[in-house]
């Protein structure tokens, strides 16, 4: 099972889409950095863990448009025909689709940890500050619901249509924009964008620990959840093709 | 097959897709979305919440769709395998084309769609405002070039790498660092998929906004259309790859030439704008404070002017005539400021040329010229030729477009920008008169008595007017207006405005409202000290203005003021009466009193008249209501700049760009010298009751307007008995 993974792993990040995508997706968080996380957000300082969370969320959406990038690819007409012969062999389907899904997240975090690391050493370098345990709690808030949540819907999206991923990225990129603005209720805000730039307003004092009211961490909460039970479905869906 | 051929074929096959006609309903609902939904800008005008957002929403959503389409008829061949059977009989450059200009036309198409189905609600939506040249050109200027650069960027990308997914990340990339970075937060230039538009005027024309979004177009069709010419040469050949098909392809020379005309001419294009001087940044600490001009020995005793303004073609041409005195005995070394857009063409002293020198110093929206006074006794008459089109200042970018400048259908110039000003030193009881001559449909304004028709030329159009004014400066209104004469407080005022909002005007009370404040500021302060040949002048400006401002007997509005929205909803709070109020009072404190402070540079007139503003709201709607829409706005502004991080660490302030120092520092000067200043004067009320400080600031007025002097902080703490610790915020 192993060596299938390492296949599928080698399949999805040596492909010329992936490494292309991860080139962009530096250049486009340097720029971020550079050009808005160097301001700070909600009068924060620019390393704090409110506008690395600010920072992230302006990312993600580019991020996770590379991980629908990867999960078209899995439903494209050319999986579609090597999974027929595929399924000829006497493997399970929802297996191979979990390591197809296990190399795609590979992928994912392989980008997270690039666009983390340049934020690092953009602090380093323009700060001289280096506190990589801050900024943990914006990255698990922010990442892991967003993960989930479009990959279970993505993958959804590509079994009826895979086209439809595409239409799912441009989507995303118009909710990261808006998002920006505050114009979502905090719960809808899959990012946190306007979270991380209005909430350390309401807390009293400057530069506020990093906190999350439970509304919005019960609102991740049913974001992951409601990622898994996507995931879930389209997995055992591939169990299925298999059967019938 | 030709070209056109392939097109006729493609369109037909493109118009028969349910997918084409799915985004084509998908971007007219992009573009209805924020009507159907009831999205507003507030405080704003009637174009700018329908034919504004519309087209905002259009340009992201209909790019955005028509990429997904472009990509998706582009990619479908490869993805189905059939392109080794259909290039087999087709060359594949021209079907490319052919397949680009299809989709072009399907997304003019969409856009005509979508202007049709919105005109009946912007007919009904906008009544008399409505402006079918500007609803059809906006549409055309914004949703549809933004459709069209999409299609074109997009399958650019796409016959380079041959990836859908890659292409559309690249779009998105290239579309929102444009549209969402701060560091392209206030360059319309570059704005090519979303438009920054902020502002849209219902009645003084949209025409500098229009140029503006014209020439960003076409520096962007130029970089475009030539990336697309070069992607034709990446079209495969012979299952060659990119590089290998660009090889076979180069036999067609004229492309790469054609490519690098036009991404060279949109580099120059963009390099060379038209728009936009080449001013430094500003140091605000010395900006604002209080500048002391070398005496120059130059004495002046008069200025005649002879301006004719060509309206639709944005310039001017005119003569200036200084009459100086030169008092030093001997040649003096002089200047003049000009706009940065304009080209001096001859001085003459008494009547003979002398030689000068354009320093095209850019500082500030204006450039010096450099020439000889020759000693003389007596006085000297320097005139001045002049013309060219209006450039603004770059400081202002991204803020002030359209405020300023000159337009078919509104004229706004100040400073410079009239006419060229020589340094001198100012001797008493100087005027500043002449002609104007403008087109017959503009009425000008300008600082000085009442302008009176000279004469009327029917088969040019025009109209020459007289200008006078006391003093050395000259500022120019000009639009469509309807004038007014109102009393106050037995003040003569002249309300000046736009034809087009002569109903809504007397619908909403307008001239009641302005008379309220002059008559609540005339029972503080006292009364201006204007006549009937030289009356208070209050204008109505562009939406553009952002607020107003004053000058000399003169105070302008924005329209946005004296929409019925603003002036009948209380709810809406201090944006809606401020401004109205604000500049006419500015007519007290800037015009007549004014707030200095060498030490205290944020002191300035600007906190007075906004206090004064809130004293005014005070009284007409109660405690409550201006300490709530007022009071509280100040603090948050003054405590969001106290908190900022790099106010509180200006140690960090030598990493930022100098762009981000730049609107940083401009942000911290507004709020201190408007919010932070209006603020301590109320802790000052609170500390010592409010009666006590009005009592104050009017015997302060009252000094300073009748000896001509200045207000400083101190002068304001020993009046109220306080000291600067117990109100001082910072």
């Amino acid at each position: 099972m192993f060596k299938l993974y390492r296949y599928e792993l080698k399949h999805y990040l040596t492909d010329k889409v992936f490494l292309i995508l991860a080139v962009i997706t530096g250049v486009y968080s340097w720029f971020t950095l550079t050009s808005d996380t160097i301001l700070g957000v909600a009068n924060t300082a620019p390393f704090s863990p409110w506008s690395f969370g600010g920072y992230l969320a302006s990312v993600l959406p580019f991020c996770l448009a590379c991980l629908l990038a990867l999960t078209a690819m899995m439903y494209s007409a050319d999986a579609k025909l090597t999974e027929e012969i595929a399924a000829a062999t006497p493997t399970d389907g929802r297996r191979r689709a979990l390591l197809r899904l296990g190399a795609i997240y590979t992928g994912f975090i392989l980008l997270l940890m690039m666009i983390v690391v340049l934020a690092l050493v953009f602090y380093y370098r323009v700060f001289g500050v280096m506190n990589v345990c801050s900024l943990i709690a914006p990255l698990v808030f922010t990442a892991i619901p967003s993960l989930f949540f479009v990959t279970g819907f993505a993958m959804n999206l590509g079994r009826i249509n895979s086209g439809s991923i595409y239409a799912l990225m441009a989507l995303l990129m118009l909710y990261g924009l808006v998002s920006g603005g505050s114009a979502l209720p905090g719960v809808l805000d899959l990012f946190g964008n306007s979270f991380f730039r209005s909430f350390p307003k309401i807390i009293d004092g400057v530069d506020p620990a990093f906190s999350v009211p439970a509304d919005m961490l019960i609102s991740r909460l049913v974001f992951t959840l409601f990622g898994l039970l996507g995931m879930g479905a389209a997995v055992s869906a591939f169990g299925k093709a298999k059967r019938g | 097959m030709s070209i056109l051929s392939f097109y006729r074929v493609e369109l037909g096959r493109l118009l028969r897709t349910k997918m084409t006609w799915l985004i084509i309903a998908l971007t007219l609902a992009a573009g209805a979305a924020p009507i159907v939904t009831g999205f507003e800008y507030s405080s704003s005008t009637q174009f700018m919440n329908f034919m504004g957002v519309a087209n905002l929403s259009g340009c992201a959503g209909g790019g955005i769709l028509f990429v997904l389409l472009t990509l998706y008829e582009l990619s479908k061949m490869y993805e189905k395998h059939v392109d080794t059977i259909v290039e087999a009989v087709a060359d594949p450059a021209r079907l490319y084309c052919a397949r680009v200009l299809a989709l072009l036309t399907a997304a003019v198409l969409a856009v005509t769609l979508t202007v049709i189905c919105l005109l009946p609600y912007g007919l009904v939506k906008l009544g008399y405002v409505f402006e079918a040249g500007f609803y059809f050109s906006s549409f055309a200027l914004f949703m549809l070039c933004s459709i069209l650069l999409s299609i074109l960027l997009s399958a650019a990308l796409y016959a380079v790498t041959r990836r859908a997914s890659v292409s559309f990340i690249v779009f998105l990339l290239l579309a929102l660092a444009t549209t969402v970075s701060e560091k392209f937060s206030d360059n319309h230039l570059v704005k090519w998929l979303v438009p920054q538009i902020n502002f849209l005027s219902d009645d003084f024309g949209n025409s500098i906004i229009i140029w503006l979004y014209s020439y960003s177009r076409l520096i962007w069709f130029f970089i475009f259309g030539g990336l697309f010419a070069l992607s034709i040469l990446g079209t495969r050949r012979y299952g060659k790859g990119l590089f290998g098909s660009f090889r076979v392809n180069l036999k067609h020379i004229v492309l790469p030439v054609i490519a690098i005309l036009l991404i060279g001419s949109g580099v120059y294009a963009y390099a060379h704008q038209p728009f936009y001087d080449n001013s430094p940044p500003i140091d605000y600490d010395t900006f604002y404070s209080a500048d002391e001009e070398e005496p120059t020995d130059l004495f002046l005793l008069g200025t005649e002017l002879d301006i004719e303004i060509e309206a639709a073609r944005g310039s001017l041409r005119g003569t200036a005539v200084h009459t100086v005195e030169n008092r030093a005995g001997r040649p003096v070394l002089s200047a003049l400021a000009v706009n940065t857009g304009y080209t001096v063409e001859e001085i003459l002293i008494d009547g003979v040329p002398v030689p000068f020198v354009d320093l095209k110093n850019d500082t500030v929206g204006e450039k010096e010229i450099e020439f000889t006074v020759p000693a003389g006794d007596g006085a000297q008459t320097i005139a001045i030729t002049y013309s060219g089109r209006y450039k603004m200042w770059t400081l202002l970018k991204g803020l002030g477009e359209g405020s300023d400048g000159i337009s078919a259908r509104y004229v706004s110039l100040g400073g410079r920008s009239l006419y060229p000003r020589i340094y001198v030193d100012r001797a008493e009881d100087v005027r500043t008169k002449g002609r104007l001559t403008l087109p017959d449909n503009l009425t000008p304004v300008t600082s000085g008595e009442i302008n009176t028709v000279l004469s009327a030329d029917d088969r040019a159009g025009t109209k020459t007017w007289s200008m006078n004014n006391e003093g050395s400066s000259m500022v120019l209104e000009a639009a469509d207006y309807v004038q007014r004469s109102l009393t106050a407080a037995g003040l003569n005022i002249e309300f000046y405005y736009n034809r087009k909002h002569e109903t809504v005007m007397e619908e909403i009370g307008a001239a009641e409202l302005m008379e309220d404040v002059i008559n609540f500021c005339t029972e503080l302060y006292g009364p201006l000290p204007f006549s009937e040949d030289l009356p208070l002048k209050l204008i109505q400006s562009t939406a553009y203005g952002g607020g107003g401002y004053a000058s000399f007997n003169m105070s302008v509005m924005n329209e946005s003021t004296f929409s019925p929205e603003n002036l009948g909803d209380l709810e809406i709070g201090a944006s809606s009466q401020e401004v109205l109020a604000h500049e006419i009072i500015h007519q007290w404190w800037g015009l007549f009193a004014h707030c200095v402070d060498i030490e205290d540079t944020w002191w300035t007139d600007e906190g007075v008249t906004t206090f004064t503003t809130y004293l005014f709201v005070r009284d007409r709607y109660g405690e409550d209501y201006a300490n709530q829409h007022y009071v509280e706005k100040w603090e948050a502004a003054v405590s969001d700049m106290l908190e900022n991080f790099y106010y509180r660490n200006p140690q960090y302030l030598d990493i930022l760009p100098e762009q981000y120092v730049q609107a940083l520092e401009g942000r911290d000067w507004r709020v201190q010298r408007y919010d932070m200043t209006a603020l301590m004067i109320c802790n000052a009320g609170r500390l010592i009751g409010m009666d006590n400080v009005t009592e104050a600031l009017s015997e302060l007025y009252e000094t300073a307007s009748s000896n001509y002097t200045y207000v400083t902080f101190q002068d304001f703490l020993d009046k109220t008995g306080l000291d600067r610790e117990e109100i001082a915020i910072v």
